[in-house]
């Protein structure tokens, strides 16, 4: 690469220059992980594609018969409420606790943060495990509205739609409040002091100074749940109820049961292109946020 | 000696019989899988060893010390445990022409499955001779290797005699025998569960009615407050009073029983399923899996197998004479009318098709 290949710069916004000129020399520094990454996810992914277009030769059946069946759009629909469901109530948890921590001070902020990772690191199905027994008829939470205020709590809290939403929501709040925390932390503090002494009361300098700063980190962190969860099945399939079935647990029936690889292949390029759709129409929001 | 897995890719370029790029890339990954196998397997070279698949747990522990090593050792062989059958593995080690896995245990819409996808190697019956001894259908490439059965779920200490449904018809009269109830959320076992519950006769089940079967599930529905995925569940669910009656199997009651749970099972009405027992197509091994095969099936082991495994049954009729009265007692007879017995070559033609039926019925209502 030379470095003839980078002209020059249009005169544009700083953060777009930034990107209209690599350093071609230090490209070569991701080779290894460019490598690493067609090796491990764009062949692998290109053999899906293929696989979902192959059934003793070229066709598109796997396709047609996806999309002509209830059973796929029932599960898609109960799939993408889900997704958004706990992307949302994620972030609306999650910026709270990152706000909170990024007014720490360094101590604390390790404390803080080793209880945001506690849950990071535990296994999901443990964590599956875990909520049946703090949530269920007989469980701590129940027993102790119970014996504390003899509460009788009608309606279960787990094998419902309420059970997925707890054990997801744990499952994403650190996705949320990494980025989250690592944008408040890098706002220039004078920022904030320039608002205040410019009279601002503290619930404006909130709005209209660290939130707003903070959108792009909220959109990485809507990203990252959004993915993370559109391909959950674990979760679904032991807290959840009958009807809490999501496109990845048929997935799992195709290639697993049915051993029909080209219909499993199919409906993982479907869920690719609904996640990515949803990515594309959260990176337009990033976008036009900043213009 | 020491297995060199690169070495043995090289001796046998499995690149000439294979096609385009999926397969050779299938190939490197079956090769980077079964590399810590290989090393983790220590002295046993490819040659003199077995890898057995089971369901893991205590249950394959403890038959591996009672038929697995004492076989291996006759046929002169290393034998290696390894857990999770599962069809996706064996079709990808099968199509990439390297295969880690010799011997499998599967349940009998696997094991049939598998046969029809030429995933299995056809029984050598001039080896298996003890498979003439069979109380229940040879198949080309699999063979039955032990019965277990399942019945009606409680805890004792709940619901005391009377309280509780021992037949499918009470389970479903959920008047008479008001409580929580849990199904399993795969059709096989339960569709003949809501047939029976339907009035159909043990003896008269096959080839299930299913509409009729979907119909009798409508009317149950409502009332299952769960819909089991792991078969753990089935047990600790009773055992945490999250649920009151469910479809249970009698040997995971049994074992729940020497923890001191308390849970028991009314199986005077029992559904009784095979455990499968087949080779993988292409093992390096063939010979020595067969001798294994028919081992497994040679009445001093059915034998220590039933009467070491409390909850599960003889396959072979010559093994019944050495049984302990224990077992016996609780052994169902698979002669009487109050005894079902899932019919697995029936579930081998109609899974996929009613498999999907019944995710889509549990999707809406």
């Amino acid at each position: 690469m030379s470095r003839t290949l980078t002209g020059p710069v249009p005169a544009s916004t700083l953060w777009q220059a930034k990107r209209a000129s690599p350093d071609y020399q230090k490209a070569w520094f991701s080779a290894p992980a460019i490598l690493l990454i067609a090796a491990v996810f764009v062949i692998p992914l290109a053999i899906v594609l293929l696989q979902s277009l192959y059934r003793e030769g070229f066709t598109l059946q796997g396709y047609e018969q996806i999309l002509g069946s209830t059973l796929f759009w029932r599960i898609l629909r109960t799939t993408l409420e889900i997704t958004l469901e706990a992307s949302l109530i994620s972030l609306l948890l999650g910026y709270p606790v990152a706000y909170f921590i990024s007014q720490l001070n360094r101590t604390q902020r390790a404390i803080a943060m080793i209880f945001v990772l506690l849950p990071f690191w535990t296994s999901i199905l443990v964590k599956s495990f875990a909520f049946i027994v703090i949530l269920g008829e007989q469980g701590i939470v129940k027993n102790l509205l119970r014996q504390l205020l003899s509460y009788e709590l009608s309606g279960s809290m787990v094998f419902n739609r309420i059970g997925v939403m707890v054990g997801m929501v744990h499952f994403l709040i650190p996705f949320c409040v990494f980025p989250i925390l690592n944008n408040l932390l890098a706002q220039p503090p004078e920022l904030r002091r320039a608002a205040l002494i410019m009279g601002a009361s503290r619930r404006q300098v909130f709005f209209r100074v660290t939130f707003l700063l903070s959108i792009p980190a909220i959109v990485a962190a809507a990203a990252m749940t959004v993915v993370l969860s559109i391909g959950v099945f674990v979760t679904p399939a032991l807290l959840g109820g009958r009807r809490d079935m999501m496109v990845a647990n048929l997935i799992d029936y195709y290639t697993r049961e049915a051993l029909d690889w080209n219909m499993a292949a199919a409906l993982s390029i479907m869920l690719l292109a609904v996640s990515g759709a949803l990515i594309w129409v959260l990176s337009r929001v990033d976008n036009a946020d900043r213009h | 000696m020491q297995h060199d897995p690169t070495k043995n890719s090289r001796r046998n370029p499995t690149s000439t019989v294979q096609g385009p790029s999926r397969r050779r890339f299938l190939t490197g990954v079956a090769a980077a899988v079964s590399a810590p196998a290989i090393i983790a397997s220590g002295k046993a070279s490819a040659a003199d060893s077995l890898v057995f698949v089971g369901w893991g747990g205590t249950q394959q522990k403890a038959y591996d010390q009672i038929c697995l090593q004492p076989l291996a050792k006759e046929i002169g062989v290393t034998l290696i445990n390894a857990y999770g059958p599962d069809l996706a593995k064996l079709k990808a080690q099968v199509t990439a022409g390297k295969v880690e896995w010799d011997i499998m245990s599967l349940t009998g819409a696997m094991a049939l499955g598998a046969q029809r996808e030429k995933l299995l190697e056809p029984i050598d019956y001039s080896i298996v001779t003890n498979a003439s001894d069979l109380t229940l259908p040879k198949h080309e490439a699999c063979l039955p290797w032990y019965l277990y059965w399942g019945g009606i779920g409680y805890d004792p200490k709940r619901h005391p005699p009377g309280k509780f449904p021992t037949t499918w018809p009470e389970f479903w009269d959920v008047k008479r025998f008001p409580g929580r109830r849990a199904l399993r959320n795969r059709p096989d076992e339960i569709l003949e569960v809501a047939l029976l519950a339907d009035g159909v006769q043990p003896k008269q089940l096959y080839p299930l009615d299913v509409d009729r079967a979907f119909r009798s599930l409508d009317r149950i529905k409502p009332h299952i407050t769960h819909w089991i995925a792991q078969t753990q569940q089935t047990v600790s669910l009773i055992q945490s009073n999250e649920i009151d009656f469910n479809y249970v199997y009698k040997g995971r009651v049994l074992a729940a029983q020497e923890e001191g749970a308390s849970i028991e099972i009314a199986d005077e009405y029992p559904l009784v399923s095979t455990t499968l027992v087949a080779v993988a197509r292409g093992t390096r091994n063939k010979k020595a899996a067969m001798q294994l095969l028919n081992g497994l099936l040679r009445p001093d082991m059915q034998a220590a197998f039933v009467n070491g495994l409390p909850g599960t049954g003889i396959v072979t009729r010559a093994a019944a004479s050495k049984l302990s009265p224990a077992v016996l007692k609780v052994l169902p007879d698979p002669t009487s009318p109050k005894v079902a017995i899932n019919n697995d070559d029936w579930w081998a033609d109609n899974y996929q098709k009613v498999a999907l039926r019944f995710k889509e019925w549990l999707l809406v209502g």
